[in-house]
């Protein structure tokens, strides 16, 4: 494993991830021999690919991230993912279902290079690694009790419907037991409780993620979170750790950000190449003299998105680094 | 003896040049340019950048961005340029606290001299890298229409940057010193300056003995390279617009990308006849597919694009000639500056309406710098042939009944200098006279600026103009201007001390001074650490590539072995000391490297 010595890093939190867990040359988004096109693949953003049995990858995995801690000022950090409960079903669950591909369709399919924040928050059944088993059945424990739907009503305790029976309705909405309406409402959950449900299926679905070491899938989920519920408490750390941490992967994986970049594919070979516009543009800053740094100083763009171009760009050969 | 650097502050480009011997010079900057774009940008991480990387990013940040502060400075809060500059500026502009003008950038306001102050420390450093050597000295250009407080502004940013501003001399001065430069000449000139945002004609007679006068100078402050470059880019995002029915001014980054090509092209087309520009994944569609851009632009349609930006100069041209009251066949010689008039259609406009080839013997670039070198090595050298007097760059006068103004000290009189003149009350019975203090050529009062006003009381009362009062306007070497009013029958007087201000306490210019200061070390130590890690790395390179070799050569031995582990650790050290960013420890371990490495060599090339 090599190091992360670049000078200028800043130091993480003791909360945070260690630095050494990073690997360079690891990548959170690519795995060589899985075709992205296939429309059997459910995912269009695969995690790492474990070469342990996945069973001690999971272990492994979790063993590293067991002391790690989303970095937040002045308040407790949120726990890693909890070992799970003898009665949970994602511990019941075999690991080599839980890593092996899910046939269900992408719930969202997206440029695995964007960082934009979902338009919704995820459903909580999106993947996280390469599950297989039946999404809601593992993450349905991860569901708060409070947020569950009523839907069945074998779920809930006696007390509860008891009381939901007795409460009287609002005066607006004086409602009839045998009102269709009523009937409805015990069938389908309101519609901020179903918003609460997916809510606590994409927090769950982050910290899993995070868990797992797939740290771009959970900066998407934590942004989808806050797009959606801004005052969520857990999302920002989240965001901000994983955002921590890709960012020094990506510094890793370039090394010295006082390098000069240049082009180095011939001008006219450049519309051949397949690039996004913020990677024409990153390109198009580069004039021969320009440093990493200063790139990322003046594309306008978040940090770690033009990070994440720029390494891109390094992989394909279009640019290259020297001192 | 003292070096003294010349600074062209200008409002989009600056220059600095120094005197080599007897040659005037422009300091190239670390890129190579002679020119640095008056830029300043903070970033998001709070980065303060300068010049050509400020530049490039003025359009992707274009919030925190400033351009062309030289348009602000030493303006008044109310005052309508600065009214027009909220209007049109991408930047935040806020009241200061006394009546000045402020920027804010990111969640920190600067006053506009702080921020030209940023841009001469950068010429200021770009000469102390030249020169080896600091450099405390400076003349700095001006246009020749600041007014007293624009100069003082610029002088006060001259100090924040750690510059002592031994004189402020106009831009067509400074120019037509350059072009006279070592002949003797006694001639009347046009100084045409179409730069990067403004455009200034100047009308000069340049005497026998050294002697600049600036007979008129008009212009039109925003009308530069940059309105050409804006055409070009109208005309790509049309042509785009009609190809693909997608608007690129939608997109910062595609805008940033336009308007970086635009300047090219601009330029390179006063040197050839056509260029492509070629501006490949210009924009992403939402078919997840990006577009390029890619047109040829020739010399003839840039010319039908700007055709009425070149005529727009020439209009300001006859009113120079008009106010300077000169036919344009008196014009001797027309003198170019600024990087615009390297067009062709403009070299042929003003061939075509001064009637003669302009002269080309001096760079448009560089030329102010050179002027301005070459005036602070004749002030520290005490050349007398070649020092330009200090004169009153408007004339000085007090408003009269009708809201008339009445000059005293005429523009382009040398200082120290004093003017008398006797006026009268207006009504009967009349007991005050305000006097009010102004500084402008227009025969209008309201059209001048205001520089100060006080009351004269205590007036006998007579029928109007039976009571005389005396006005006196003084100007000492310092600049400062005093006024005194005087009832000629009683003797009661009252007087006035006008100083230019900048907008900004003393104390606030030390303040900037400190933090200026501040910024300058925290730099130069990072400049440090940064060639410190170079020499380290290449060293820690160089070390192990040969490490693989020495292994082989005395790895069998003790003794090579214990070498080899010391190699290590040093190496090791140097990385950890990089890591602790501690220049000097980085300077230590690069000593030992570098042992290391003459060692690893020699036992390699006897191996």
């Amino acid at each position: 494993m090599i190091k992360n010595d670049r000078p200028g890093t800043p130091a993480r939190p003791s909360s945070a991830p260690p630095p050494a867990s990073i690997e360079p040359n690891w990548d959170d988004e690519t795995v060589p021999g899985l075709d992205l096109d296939d429309p059997l693949n459910e995912f269009d953003r695969v995690t790492a690919i474990p070469e342990l049995p996945s069973e001690q990858y999971v272990k492994s995995v979790m063993a590293t991230v067991e002391d790690s801690r989303v970095p937040v000022a002045g308040t407790a950090p949120p726990q890693p993912p909890a070992p799970p409960l003898p009665s949970s079903p994602i511990h019941a669950l075999a690991a080599d279902e839980y890593f092996s591909l899910d046939s269900e369709p992408p719930s969202s399919p997206r440029d695995p290079d964007s960082t934009a924040p979902y338009a919704a928050v995820l459903p909580n059944n999106a993947p996280t690694a390469r599950p297989a088993a039946p999404p809601r059945a593992t993450r349905g424990p991860a569901v708060p009790p409070q947020s569950r739907s009523l839907t069945g009503l074998e779920l809930a305790d006696l007390d509860s419907i008891g009381s939901l029976c007795a409460a009287p309705p609002p005066a607006q909405h004086r409602l009839d037991p045998r009102d269709p309406v009523l009937e409805l409402s015990l069938d389908e959950p309101p519609p901020q409780a179903a918003l609460k449900e997916v809510e606590a299926g994409a927090i769950a679905d982050m910290k899993d993620r995070y868990a797992m070491g797939d740290f771009s899938g959970a900066l998407q989920i934590a942004e989808g979170i806050l797009e959606t519920t801004p005052e969520d408490l857990e999302a920002p750390r989240y965001a901000q750790s994983c955002r921590d941490v890709l960012t020094q992967m990506y510094s890793a994986r370039l090394g010295s950000l006082d390098q000069v970049v240049a082009v180095a594919v011939p001008s006219d070979q450049i519309r051949w190449l397949t690039l996004d516009h913020r990677a024409g543009f990153l390109l198009s800053l580069i004039d021969g003299g320009i440093t990493v740094d200063q790139i990322l100083d003046i594309s306008g763009m978040p940090r770690l998105d033009a990070l994440r171009i720029m390494h891109q760009l390094l992989e394909q050969r279009v640019i290259s680094l020297g001192s | 003896m003292e070096r003294v650097i010349g600074i062209d502050l200008g409002t989009t480009n600056s220059c600095v040049a120094i005197l080599e011997g007897d040659t005037p010079v422009v300091i190239p900057n670390r890129g190579g340019y002679k020119t640095t774009p008056s830029v300043v940008a903070v970033t998001e991480a709070g980065k303060r950048l300068v010049g050509h990387i400020a530049k490039r990013q003025a359009i992707t940040n274009a919030e925190n961005t400033v351009y062309a502060a030289k348009r602000l400075i030493g303006r008044k809060w109310n005052s309508p340029q600065v009214k027009n500059a909220i209007m049109t500026s991408s930047y935040t502009i806020v009241e200061g606290p006394h009546a000045d003008v402020r920027i804010k950038l990111r969640d920190k306001t600067y006053s506009v001299p702080e921020i030209s102050s940023m841009v001469l420390q950068e010429m200021k450093i770009v000469a102390e890298d030249y020169l080896g050597e600091p450099v405390k000295k400076a003349v700095v250009t001006v246009p020749a229409y600041f007014n007293d407080n624009q100069r003082q502004a610029t002088k006060d940013a001259g100090a924040i940057a750690g510059l002592d501003v031994i004189r402020i001399i106009n831009e067509p001065t400074a120019a037509s010193l350059a072009y006279g430069y070592g002949k003797d000449m006694d001639r009347t000139v046009a100084v045409f300056d179409l730069g990067g945002g403004t455009f200034d004609i100047s009308i000069l007679e340049i005497g026998a003995h050294g002697v600049f006068k600036v007979i008129s100078t008009t212009g039109d402050t925003f009308l530069g390279g940059e309105d050409f470059d804006a055409r070009i880019i109208d005309w790509l995002v049309t042509g785009f617009q009609d190809e693909h029915g997608i608007d690129l001014r939608q997109d910062r980054m595609a805008l940033q990308r336009l308007r970086d090509a635009s300047e090219k092209a601009k330029c390179e087309l006063s040197g050839v006849r056509e260029t492509e520009i070629n501006l490949p994944f210009i924009i992403s569609t939402g078919r997840n597919e990006a577009l390029h851009l890619q047109r040829t632009l020739a010399r003839p349609t840039l010319e039908k694009l700007t055709e009425d930006l070149v005529e727009r100069t020439v209009d300001i041209c006859k009113q120079a000639l008009a106010d300077a009251k000169l036919d344009v066949s008196e014009i001797e010689d027309v003198i170019l500056v600024g990087g615009m008039t390297r067009m062709p259609a403009v070299q042929t406009a003003v061939t075509g309406y001064f009637g003669r080839e302009p002269n080309k013997s001096v760079h448009p670039d560089e030329v102010v710098a050179l002027g301005a070198a070459i005036q602070g090595a004749a002030l520290v050298q005490d050349r007398h042939d070649m020092i330009l007097l200090d004169v009153t760059p408007h004339a000085l006068g007090i408003m009269t009944f009708g809201s008339y103004f009445e000059e005293l000290i005429p523009q382009n009189t040398t200082v120290p200098t004093s003017r008398t003149k006797v006026f009268t009350t207006s009504r009967d019975d009349q007991t005050a006279v305000k006097i009010l203090v102004m500084q402008g050529e227009s025969k209008r009062a309201d059209e001048n600026e205001l520089l100060g006003e006080f009351i004269l009381t205590g007036l006998r009362r007579a029928p109007k103009g039976h009571v005389e009062i005396e006005v006196t306007f003084e100007i000492n070497t310092d600049g400062i201007v005093s006024v005194h009013a005087k009832d000629m029958e009683n003797g009661q007087a009252q007087s006035i001390q006008v100083t230019a201000t900048s907008g900004l306490t003393q104390d606030e210019i030390k303040n900037m001074m400190t933090n200026a200061q501040d910024y300058l070390v925290e730099r130069r130590v990072d400049e440090h650490f940064e060639a410190a890690k170079q020499d380290a790395e290449t060293l820690i390179a160089e070390i192990e590539r040969l490490f693989p070799e020495i292994e082989r050569v005395v790895g069998s031995a003790d003794f090579g072995r214990d070498a080899i582990a010391k190699a290590r650790a040093t190496v090791d050290r140097t990385r950890a000391a990089i890591n602790s960013k501690d220049t000097g420890l980085v300077k230590e371990q690069v000593d030992q490297l570098s042992r290391t490495q003459r060692m690893f060599k020699g036992v390699v090339s006897r191996g």
